[in-house]
């Protein structure tokens, strides 16, 4: 009997302490300042953009702050996952009482937007994959849309001689994008187009390269991060299977400085990628605040940067929680931030031309595609 | 509030797993390791019936539990030919096909897209898209399955289960069909998995492969083993804390750019040290 | 057909790598009998340990090896003490040290994540610029060449001394029936301590291979178990030859399916083949 009554005892105290917790509003100053609330990617294999995310996010806080502004940022980790997004989601909205919501890619995208219609605030999402925004009214979107680049690759390496494209990518649901648009290129060229998929944790692509070279392959279109890239590059390389690669995604996910440091130059000569140019004077602020800075952050920063910039921008102009008000401001907001965007526009979609690169002599050289 | 509310929700549906699983490991005593693959049939039987056809919530249900019924079936009789750990193995062997079934059938489940813009509920007129009118219906669902565990536990069924888990050597001599009991045991769990996906399915409104992995069951293992073995009540205390401890865990001040990490050592070390200190589990009833 | 030449080399790879993880696994579980997930986590942090006495220290790459191999072997055998000992002490049962692994497993991979971020990290410096060699009309790089030769002096040496040393002898002996051994005089603990650092190195020295061939993150550890699992089952738990054969044999399959199915069902695939052996031959291909 005595265990039993230590244990409730216990319980009860657990479960007073939570209540108190989250319950008693923590910041005093929460009411008056606007609040973001950022689902980042802190655990499982998107990790890699959550830190160099978290970080450009510090770095715009701190400059709202030094012109005056009123902002405070909370960050929660949502994983990869849509129901730890979605919990996080309803952590910020209703404890945090944030006033906005950012969130990182497309699986928790998928189950934030609704909560975010529903409780009437501003979102933005980073991802490949365009539907919220016709889904979502108040919904923005950052990232390349991967579709429009595979369309841009594939038709690239058709007009280029290739006859026989091979996607590879990994099972998520960028690739079923990525081959919607490239099958319309196959039909408009009369070319044949091949995908090869495989799972995340994928390290061994030896076998899959093997077959594409019996099957003729003439070209590659890549869609995968650099942990995939780093092994697919060598083992091409090792394999003598020297065709031209396109990639589906850009330098940030797929030919990161990693990639390009870990394989040898002879195995990468001649890949064609894409980035979004950074303005040099974020490059420069990024790197004061943080010295130990690598160039993988960067992108990631660049793109937590410009969303809470963007962001503020519109909610400083409104009164709290007007959030049409903060839509149609945020709509017409052009400024050049991180990315050098000229901004949103009417579509909700970041307007973002990227700049091609080829690898050539193990450097990147800018490569216009016409 | 909502976040409450939310969280009400999630720990119905994590209850019922428990309770589903618990049947087939605490009380019978078959270490099943592929729980989440039933949960994910019955969210994407609900999922793929209500964006298709339109279907009612209740019917889906009922069609995603006949649908998981069969292929339990087949699993479980399968499983029976093994022992203990083998078990386990087989087990695993048989989530991660089901999930590369759910990632790669894309003509069926949509793979990795995931099936979007399932809808709430709706009962004669009234739809359940307000939270708390969810948490509501998700009660009514955990109460009336626990009472049904309560009642099949304690019966001579349940005292059948317990004993193949004791001795089924023993419980064959005297003549008992024990593969019987092993497969309809392993069924009803897996049918009462499926109707917490079909919850899960129509609450998140979202669903994708991912959330059916190897991991999540696993996870399910720990809640049942947490709360004790053979426990219906523990399964859905076991339940309630996995749930509470990583949302208690948020506002614990870890710095925040490793704080989703600490909290994962933190979670990991509670394991340890709860089956060092209290293998029994929360409120078990029979010891380890 | 000019693509099985490569094709098998490819098979021979990925059998080497699961080779190394199979032999630590099976060597631990012929001995303790129990499914240790937490081996799954010493995989990196052998990995790891070399990338932060290699490639941030810069010591030299054999000191740095051993050193990585050092670490593995110690947190196993740390893991062991401390945790597996207590527990196989009182008697628990299986799924308790599954949990418990399973909690050690996490916490380890969280601590990895905090120490060194969750980036992906490569831990060779030369810059892909290995050599390349033509063996049987099929290409295999130095690493790979070296992970095999290490896979298979190890298992020589694991059988020799396994068979002739006393140490050896006592490890089978343990492994047989661990009550009698004890009655014997036999020291169970130090024995299944040693095996434990041992298998854990060996752990270790996979993850070290793996990363200079790839590369290392802190997720790496489940899949690599997993397959290594699968390798020991399907060659004959228990059994040295076994294991090396059961990954030969799985990296067959495994490439093979790949080239006539696709790359997205390779886990499926590896797992049905091990259903398959469970169903119809569980003892593996050779006996113990």
């Amino acid at each position: 009997m005595n265990k039993k009554i230590t244990w409730t005892i216990v319980a009860a105290a657990v479960i007073i302490l939570l209540a108190f917790l989250m319950t008693t509003n923590n910041t005093p100053h929460r009411k008056t300042m606007h609040t973001i609330g950022v689902i980042s990617p802190l655990t499982g294999w998107g990790a890699y953009w959550g830190e160099g995310y978290n970080k450009g996010i510090a770095l715009a806080v701190d400059e709202i702050r030094a012109k005056g502004g009123n902002v405070d940022v909370v960050i929660e980790d949502g994983g990869t996952d849509a129901q730890k997004s979605a919990t996080a989601a309803q952590k910020l909205i209703n404890i945090d009482k944030v006033n906005a919501l950012t969130v990182e890619f497309a699986g928790p995208s998928s189950s934030v937007s609704p909560i975010a219609l529903k409780a009437g605030i501003p979102l933005v999402y980073d991802a490949v994959v365009k539907k919220f925004v016709n889904e979502n009214p108040n919904a923005f979107k950052f990232y390349f849309d991967v579709a429009k680049q595979c369309g841009i690759a594939g038709d690239y390496l058709a007009e280029h001689g290739s006859k026989n494209i091979a996607l590879v990518s990994i099972n998520l649901d960028f690739a079923p994008e990525c081959q919607t648009a490239l099958d319309a290129v196959a039909i408009r060229h009369g070319i044949k187009v091949t995908p090869y998929l495989f799972g995340e944790d994928m390290t061994d692509f030896k076998t899959t390269i093997s077959k594409m070279k019996t099957a003729g392959v003439d070209s590659i279109i890549p869609v995968f991060y650099e942990d995939h890239a780093v092994s697919f590059f060598k083992q091409k390389g090792d394999l003598r299977f020297n065709v031209p690669v396109f990639t589906g995604l850009g330098i940030p996910d797929v030919f990161t400085e990693k990639v390009r440091s870990s394989v040898a130059t002879s195995s990468l000569e001649g890949v064609i990628t894409f980035d979004q140019p950074l303005s040099t004077e974020f490059k420069s602020n990024i790197q004061k605040k943080y010295p130990a800075i690598t160039e993988k952050d960067f992108i990631p920063a660049a793109y937590g940067y410009d969303e809470i910039i963007y962001l503020y921008g519109g909610m400083s102009k409104c009164a709290q929680n007007d959030t049409s008000c903060i839509v149609s401001e945020m709509k017409k907001d052009a400024h050049k931030g991180a990315l050098q965007s000229a901004g949103f526009g009417d579509d909700r979609i970041f307007d973002m031309d990227p700049v091609y690169y080829r690898y050539s002599g193990g450097k990147l050289v800018e490569f216009p595609l016409k | 509030m909502e976040y409450l509310i939310h969280i009400g929700i999630l720990i119905c549906i994590y209850g019922i797993l428990g309770l589903s699983l618990n049947l087939i490991v605490g009380v019978t005593g078959l270490l099943s390791i592929t729980q989440a693959a039933f949960y994910g049939i019955g969210a994407y039987a609900t999922a793929i019936l209500l964006t298709t056809v339109g279907m009612n919530f209740f019917f889906a249900v009922l069609i995603g539990m006949a649908i998981t019924a069969v292929i339990s079936l087949g699993i479980g009789f399968v499983l029976s030919k093994f022992k203990d750990d083998y078990y386990a193995l087989g087990s695993f062997g048989f989530n991660i096909i089901v999930y590369s079934i759910f990632l790669n059938w894309q003509s069926l489940t949509r793979g990795p897209l995931g099936i979007p813009g399932i809808g709430r509920p709706s009962l004669f007129g009234f739809t359940f898209s307000e939270n708390i009118w969810f948490l509501v219906l998700s009660a009514v669902f955990l109460v009336a399955i626990y009472f049904f565990c309560e009642y099949l536990t304690n019966s001579s069924f349940g005292r059948v289960l317990k004993g193949i888990r004791e001795d089924e050597e023993a419980l064959r001599v005297f003549g008992y069909n024990t593969l019987f009991y092993k497969l309809a045991i392993f069924v009803i769990g897996a049918m009462l998995a499926s109707v917490a996906g079909a919850l899960f399915a129509s609450y998140i409104t979202f669903i994708d492969p991912s959330t059916f992995t190897l991991t999540e069951s696993i996870f399910l293992l720990a809640i049942v083993i947490l709360g004790g073995l053979a426990s219906n009540k523990g399964a859905v205390i076991g339940a309630a804390v996995l749930i509470l401890l990583p949302e208690i865990l948020r506002f614990v001040g870890f710095p925040s750019d490793i704080a989703a990490q600490m909290r994962q050592v933190t979670y990991g070390v509670i394991l340890i040290v709860l089956m060092l200190y209290r293998p029994q589990g929360l409120v078990g009833e029979y010891k380890l | 057909m000019d693509i099985v030449p490569q094709l098998i080399v490819n098979s021979i790879i990925a059998g080497a790598i699961y080779t190394m993880v199979a032999l630590g696994f099976n060597l631990i579980y012929g001995t303790a009998r129990f499914f240790d997930l937490g081996y799954g986590a010493l995989t990196a942090v052998g990995g790891y340990a070399v990338f932060y006495f290699y490639k941030s220290l810069g010591l030299n790459i054999f000191f740095a090896i051993v050193i990585g191999m050092l670490v593995s072997g110690l947190l196993g055998w740390l893991l062991y003490r401390f945790i597996y000992a207590p527990l196989r002490e009182r008697k628990s049962s299986s799924m308790v040290l599954l949990v418990a692994a399973l909690g050690a497993f996490t916490a380890i991979q969280a601590v990895i994540a905090i120490l060194f971020t969750s980036q992906f990290q490569t831990l060779s410096t030369s810059a892909g610029n290995d050599h390349v060699y033509e063996i049987l009309g099929g290409v295999i790089t130095q690493v790979q060449l070296i992970t095999l030769i290490i896979g298979i002096v190890l298992m020589l040496g694991m059988a020799l001394s396994l068979k002739y040393t006393m140490f050896g002898k006592a490890v089978k002996a343990v492994g047989d029936d661990e009550e009698v051994s004890k009655i014997v005089g036999i020291n169970t603990r130090v024995v299944i301590g040693k095996v434990f650092f041992i298998g854990s190195a060996i752990a270790g020295l996979a993850g070290i291979l793996v990363g200079f061939d790839t590369g290392i993150e802190p997720t790496m550890g489940l899949s690599l178990l997993l397959k290594g699992v699968i390798a020991s089952i399907i060659g004959g738990i228990g059994n040295i030859y076994g294991g090396v054969l059961g990954a030969f044999f799985l990296g067959f399959v495994e490439n093979f399916g790949i080239w006539k199915i696709s790359g997205e069902w390779k886990d499926a695939i590896a797992f049905g083949v091990l259903i398959i052996f469970l169903l119809f031959r569980p003892q593996g291909i050779l006996k113990r």
